[in-house]
């Protein structure tokens, strides 16, 4: 029988998660990187519900996955008003342009 | 299920690995944002075969509805200067962090396959305890009483109640923040300067006439 084992979920979550890390680390562009925080959370969702879904005898994993859910949509709303304050300031998305308390 | 749930499995991670190679690869940040969109729709689908139907529905709204929306919206306003800029400067350190991560990231993905491996033979290295007896390696028939609306409801409303509450008003404050830190100050400084304008005059006039 063809069936998939735990291992499977947490892999992929893996390596959506190392790619949104790399992306991150990676990129200049702000909204790419936030993009990628967004990557790094849905992975970490990914491997709540599995874990959930193998161990769990209720909802917790879920639960933390909604509430996730909730704080990732909010730090999305806070992180592209911080980049529109950015782009009025400087002109550009680059994040290496916000330098305002170097030194 | 028997083929159905591997089937869905493949297709939807193969979009999720996709969609996220094509957020974090994209020149155009357009590009991005649909990778990002092909990710969530392929992690829906992965919450689909976790029978986590509840959390694949609010996925899509949540995500696919509204955060990848605002994204395009704040794409499309900041135009094409906020679009690709070739980055040469600070290339070589930015290589050698995503570098190492990458390494990193690798190792551990070789860790898991040998563990993944190995987990029909005992590992006593792995761990001291060992995992549960009825600990279920495959995909067996999808537990109905996980991720169901009245499930997770109840949990959300029972155990939950608080953290529910906090979420609720994390949402607010975001809100509330997100106005303050967007907010232009050029209207409210133009229609200070109109109020100004109108009182100026008023007071300008009696002065002017004074002064003479």
């Amino acid at each position: 029988m063809t069936s998939i084992p735990l291992e499977y979920y947490l892999v992929v979550a893996a390596a959506i998660f190392a790619i949104g890390a790399c992306g991150f680390l990676a990129r200049r562009n702000a909204l790419v990187a936030l993009m990628s925080i967004e990557l790094m959370l849905n992975a970490v969702n990914v491997t709540l519900v599995a874990f959930n879904r193998w161990l769990g005898h209720d909802h917790t994993g879920q639960m933390f996955a909604f509430f996730i859910i909730a704080v990732a949509a909010a730090e999305a709303a806070v992180g592209l008003a911080i980049v529109l304050a950015l782009f009025r300031l400087r002109k550009t998305v680059r994040t290496d342009a916000a330098d305002l308390l170097r030194n | 299920m028997s083929m159905l749930g591997p089937a869905l499995f493949y297709v939807m991670s193969a979009l999720a690995l996709a969609g996220a190679l094509t957020t974090v690869l994209a020149r155009n940040t357009i590009r991005s944002a649909m990778g990002l969109l092909a990710t969530i729709i392929g992690i829906a689908g992965l919450y689909l075969t976790l029978s986590a139907q509840l959390l694949a529905a609010v996925q899509l709204i949540v995500y696919a509805g509204a955060v990848v929306v605002l994204f395009v919206f704040v794409i499309m306003m900041l135009g094409p200067s906020g679009g690709p800029i070739a980055d040469k400067k600070t290339l070589r350190t930015r290589a050698i962090g995503a570098g190492l991560f990458g390494v990193g990231a690798a190792a551990a993905l070789v860790l898991a396959f040998r563990a993944m491996a190995g987990l029909n033979e005992p590992v006593p290295t792995m761990s001291k305890t060992p995992l549960p007896k009825g600990f279920p390696h495959f995909f067996d028939p999808p537990r109905g009483e996980l991720g169901t609306v009245d499930g997770l409801g109840r949990a959300l409303f029972g155990e939950g109640l608080v953290a529910f509450e906090l979420a609720g008003l994390l949402l607010l404050v975001a809100i509330v923040a997100v106005m303050a830190v967007a907010r232009t100050r050029k209207p409210a400084t133009d229609a200070a300067a109109a109020v100004a304008d109108e009182a100026v005059p008023q007071t300008e006039t009696p002065s002017r006439g004074e002064t003479p």
